[in-house]
């Protein structure tokens, strides 16, 4: 049931108009059985991890709090074993074997167990781990409703593809619900109209291109042809991504639930830094808090920091795919973050460092941080190292032809349009006062969101990037 | 100075590897003007196209599988232009040939394990052709793209003011960007991005406001969609845009003060009957034909067609509408719903939805109806990307109907082709082309049971329509069998196509010509593919379908009968479905048998 389907907004509005027509109480358990149907549409098989995930975490709270020393910190470990173990194995296990029967020399065949991954594991363990290790540290109570923590982790618009939220910021929502205000209803349909514009009429449209280039590289030779499918995908990726978050933050909103910010115009990023601040931002706070900060963050010295800084971001790698060419993304992104601070460490107080701080040269750092976005998609998108390599190979022009220039004039003028929609919004916060404006432009705003759907949706459905996540 | 550049690019990107500080600035520039290059630069197409041809001029050694394209850079007069695509998997084994055009979804054009064909719909743009080994697009095997070009009419001083133009265009956006960043700028870095307002200085009317905003975009849709506004510029070459034009031209064309005769059906009826022909056999009996035959106009359109260009229901003396004919599987249902889309009213979502067995096929067709833009998505997109080429496309659709008329048919025949019902074995003559081959082998399928109700519940529903409408009406209604294929006559062949009719109540009697009249047709001499007449057989049809009517019509008109009461035509012919051995009544005049229901 993907967002973009008919399918969903039927179950979307059964689902809003069963849970306004009874008490909060019993709509929240509507809204978890809800949320329970949505999951198990997929496979149904699957259910049972995350009621596992859900009971076990929902008593180590409780136990944690209770706890105190060395049994506190075996509880958490126990958490820790269970979430990441469940995560281990279903979305990693194949991949570690796989690499290890192949530095064995042995059969693939013999290690590997082809296991299906489990959709939106990835973003509910997360969810989970923040819940426990709050506990552990004290910043939370435990919570004393099941149905609640059930809540917490299975509620759907979230269940999927994030965003990754925290317990401390979402039970209390749950527990202390209230209808949600005209302006929230208003901002909630701004943001699934805005979130169904991103993914079917722009993503969709950027996935032709940038599928024509991957499904094939070697079909397609040359820097030109590279570039085409890179600059597609990564704009892909990003109106893809952002729009699921959008129509998440917009059903939340709709059921009187507030979800937090995801992504914040990272195209427009000056430098890696500002980048990760602004891209997957829920995830980006998730390993700060729980991972970056606890291995020391910037605070034993700068080889710690780049080091915590690599770790990190090889991890956030491997979160997004099990597989090598994630590792190696994480690696690069990591590099761009060490070698931005190395840098600003390098050049502070000279000329360069002067000239980058104009206002003028901010145009062009975008741009910088746009190139070296785009040159590491070739990692995201392809299967494998050598596919990535053959990519990154024409990017820089070694394989000594130009190709084929694959991007359409509509897929330039989505380019030029998103920029500069983009830039308003950064300036203006025109899409998020839109639910301030009066019927004058607010209509307008509609016909023309409406038209855009009608007119301009990319034809077939496509899934998700981030599912596969 | 564009070439000069493109050769640079390797060496502007191995300067930054070495010390990026120094060489920021220049490889951002680098890196825009690389953008400006190719954004609009048509020495881009060319290098493509140039590269292709290497690739492709490359000599087949056995088990290579190879696609190739004459010519890869085709020049668009008119409305677009054509190419000869030849694929050759190098082993014997199937192979599928798909086209990306201009980054749109992938579609399958031909099959087989080697072959060519004509690809006469080349517009400018870019179209990639892609031979799998498999249907869905696993093993990609070759790949070739073709660059279609506006036709260089114009002298090379405006083709350089052109090219200058857009270079200039291109610097103008990239400034315009540069400024919109650089005045997007917000000082120090961000670390806070406020998220939705969370109250509001005033109240808010969220229901009406978004009531207002529907409303509105459905009064803008049917202006901008259900008028002439954008009817009257879509694609000629399309189907829809077809459509459009063909009834258009139908609805406003002055009476010739003729008994006018209307020929409705798809593709088999285009092919196989002649207006130009019956008129001139026709001529001393005072009839004018007016064939409306389209391919892919299935019986679901038919209604809507005459709608259009018979608003009274009293302007034509005869209908021919052909049975029988055009099984058409569900995946084109689009294609159907997009052709009948403007023809389609508000008025008709329930009915038009109906039509369609599958329920997305429905809520698309229900969608059409209500906001019509929704079927010309495509045709949108195409037109604001060429917007010029629509343009002198749409100003050549008076060549697009005199071609029409002056059509003759093709001179192609199968003949040579055997089929053995038993063993369904094909042999094709070598001379064949992959598109003919292919069309052969389809005709062969036979429809499963319940495609096969699924088509007949269609096909009378569609016909019924049609004699419900005339009920009242002077206007003659005659349903005529249409020849089957080639093969059709044989004891037990199965065919895609058939003759079976289905049971029509109607409340109107009608003239139906006898199932076997075209008998003789279904032979390979007349067929230039598996299911359309050549030009021989179009003339043979043609010359059957004018005697008979002339002889019906007149005797049935000078006997009265075609004003009688309620009648049916009722499972006369049995199922044809499995050939012509299964075939029993043969009555071959009109259906007295009264019929109690009334509609």
């Amino acid at each position: 049931m993907l967002f973009n389907s008919f399918q969903y907004w039927i179950f979307f509005l059964i689902v809003v108009t069963l849970f306004y027509s009874v008490p909060f109480r019993i709509g929240k358990l509507l809204l978890l059985g809800a949320s329970y149907v949505f999951y198990m549409w997929w496979d149904p098989r699957f259910i049972v991890l995350i009621l596992t995930s859900t009971v076990v975490d929902y008593f180590l709270g409780i136990f944690l709090e209770r706890a105190a020393g060395y049994r506190k910190k075996l509880l958490l470990v126990v958490s820790l074993v269970v979430n990441l173990g469940i995560l281990g194995f279903f979305k990693y296990y194949d991949f570690f074997a796989g690499s290890l029967a192949a530095l064995l020399h042995v059969s693939e065949s013999s290690l590997v167990l082809r296991i299906i991954l489990p959709v939106g594991v990835s973003f509910y363990t997360f969810a989970s781990l923040s819940y426990t290790i709050d506990v552990y540290w004290g910043k939370m109570k435990a919570v004393r409703n099941l149905i609640d923590y059930a809540f917490f982790i299975a509620f759907f618009p979230h269940l999927i593809a994030g965003p990754i939220i925290r317990a401390r910021q979402f039970i209390s929502q749950i527990q202390f619900w209230q209808r949600p205000t005209t302006i929230m209803v208003q901002s909630g349909i701004i943001l699934v109209l805005s979130g169904l514009i991103k993914k079917m009429v722009f993503a969709d449209r950027f996935a032709a291109v940038s599928d024509t280039y991957f499904n094939h590289p070697s079909a397609h030779p040359g820097w030109l042809a590279a570039w085409s499918g890179c600059i597609a995908f990564s704009m892909q990726v990003f109106f893809d991504f952002s729009g699921y978050t959008d129509i998440a933050r917009g059903c939340a909103k709709l059921l009187g639930f507030e979800f937090p910010l995801n992504f914040a115009r990272p195209l427009l990023s000056r430098n890696p830094r500002d980048f990760w601040r602004r891209w997957h931002m829920t995830l980006s706070a998730w390993v700060r808090d729980y991972l970056f900060i606890p291995l020391g963050g910037a605070r034993k010295g700068p080889l710690v920091l780049y080091r915590n800084l690599m770790v990190v971001m090889v991890l956030v790698g491997l979160w997004h795919g099990a597989s090598w060419t994630f590792v190696v993304w994480g690696t690069y992104q990591g590099i761009l973050l060490v070698g931005y601070r190395l840098f600003n460490q390098v050049t502070a107080g000279t000329a360069i460092s002067r000239l980058m701080n104009k206002r003028y040269f901010e145009p062009l750092s975008v741009a910088l941080m746009f190139t070296s976005f785009v040159i590491g998609m070739p990692f995201v998108r392809a299967k494998t190292l050598q596919a990535s390599g053959y990519v990154l190979s024409g990017l820089f022009g070694f394989q000594h032809v130009t190709g084929e220039f694959l991007l359409t004039t509509g897929t330039i003028v989505l380019i030029f349009i998103s920029l500069f929609l983009a830039v308003a919004q950064e300036c203006t916060q025109f899409i998020d006062r839109l639910a301030l404006q009066p019927a004058r432009i607010q209509v307008p705003a509609y016909v023309c969101a409406f038209l855009a759907l009608e007119l301009f949706p990319a034809t077939g459905q496509v899934p998700f990037v981030y599912f596969q996540f | 100075m564009i070439r000069r550049r493109t050769g640079d690019s390797s060496s502007s990107w191995a300067t930054l590897k070495p010390s990026a500080v120094a060489n920021l600035s220049a490889v951002l520039f680098g890196i825009a003007i690389w953008l400006a290059l190719f954004l609009g630069s048509p020495c881009a197409h060319g290098a493509v196209a140039k590269q292709s041809g290497r690739g492709t001029d490359a000599r087949q050694t056995k088990g290579t599988p190879t696609i190739a394209a004459t010519p890869e850079r085709v020049e668009v007069t008119a409305a677009s232009g054509s190419t000869e695509i030849g694929w050759n998997t190098g082993n014997g084994s199937t192979g599928f040939v798909f086209v990306t055009a201009n980054g749109r979804e992938p579609v399958l054009v031909a099959k087989g394990p080697e072959g060519s064909r004509v690809i006469s719909w080349i517009r400018t743009g870019s179209y990639i052709f892609e031979l799998y080994g498999d249907a869905e697009r696993r093993a990609l095997l070759a790949t070739v793209t073709v660059s279609g070009v506006a036709e260089p009419g114009s002298p090379p001083r405006t083709g350089l003011l052109h090219r200058q133009l857009r270079w200039l265009l291109v610097a103008v956006l990239f400034a315009v960007l540069y400024f919109a960043v650089y005045l997007s700028s917000t000082g120090p870095q961000r670390t806070e991005f406020p998220a939705e307002p969370t109250t509001s200085p005033q109240p808010l009317h969220v229901a009406r406001n978004l009531l207002l905003g529907l409303a509105a975009f459905i009064c803008v849709d049917g202006v901008v969609f259900h008028t002439r506004l954008y009817t009257s510029i879509l694609a000629p070459d399309s189907y829809a845009g077809r459509m459009a034009v063909i009834t258009r031209a139908e609805k406003h064309r002055a009476s010739s003060g003729l008994k006018e005769v209307l020929v409705l059906g798809d593709s088999r009826m285009a092919e196989g009957f002649s207006a130009a022909v019956a008129n001139e056999l026709s001529s001393v009996a005072g009839l004018k034909f007016v064939n409306v035959a389209e391919p892919a106009c299935a019986v679901n359109i038919w209604h809507y067609v005459l709608r259009e260009v018979d608003p009274t229901g009293r302007r034509y003396w005869a209908i021919v509408v052909p049975y029988g004919i055009g099984f058409e599987p569900n995946s084109a249902d689009p294609l159907r719903i997009s052709m009948a889309a403007p023809l389609l009213r508000y008025g008709d979502c329930f009915n038009f939805a109906s039509a369609f067995q599958r329920w997305s096929g429905r809520f698309r067709a229900f969608t059409a109806c209500i906001l019509r833009g929704s079927a010309f998505q495509s045709d949108l997109v195409d037109f604001l990307e060429h917007p010029s080429a629509r343009a002198r496309s749409v100003q050549l659709e008076a060549k697009t109907l005199h071609s029409r008329d002056v059509y003759k048919g093709r001179d192609s025949d199968i003949v040579g082709t055997s089929y053995d019902p038993k063993t369904g074995q094909v042999t094709l003559p070598p001379r064949l082309t992959e598109a003919q081959r292919e069309a052969v082998r389809d005709s062969l399928v036979k429809p499963s049971q319940s495609e096969t109700q699924d088509f007949l519940r269609m096909q009378r529903d569609g016909i019924q329509k049609i004699l419900k409408r005339y009920s009242a009406s002077p206007t003659a209604i005659v349903l005529t069998p249409v020849p089957r294929g080639p093969f059709a006559g044989l004891p037990g062949a199965s065919m895609t196509f058939h003759a079976a009719f289905p049971t029509v109540p109607t409340q109107k009697a009608v003239l139906s010509l006898p199932e076997q009249t075209f008998d003789f047709l279904e032979k390979p001499e007349y067929y230039f593919d598996g299911l359309h007449l050549n030009a021989k057989g179009r003339q043979g049809f043609t010359e059957t379908l004018v005697a008979q009517l002339v002889g019906h019509l007149q005797s049935a008109d000078s006997d009265g009968q075609l004003h009688s009461d309620s009648k049916t035509v009722a499972g006369r012919f049995s199922s044809g479905i499995h050939g012509s051995g299964n075939r029993s009544s043969r009555d071959n005049h009109i259906s007295n048998k009264l019929m109690n229901e009334a509609n």
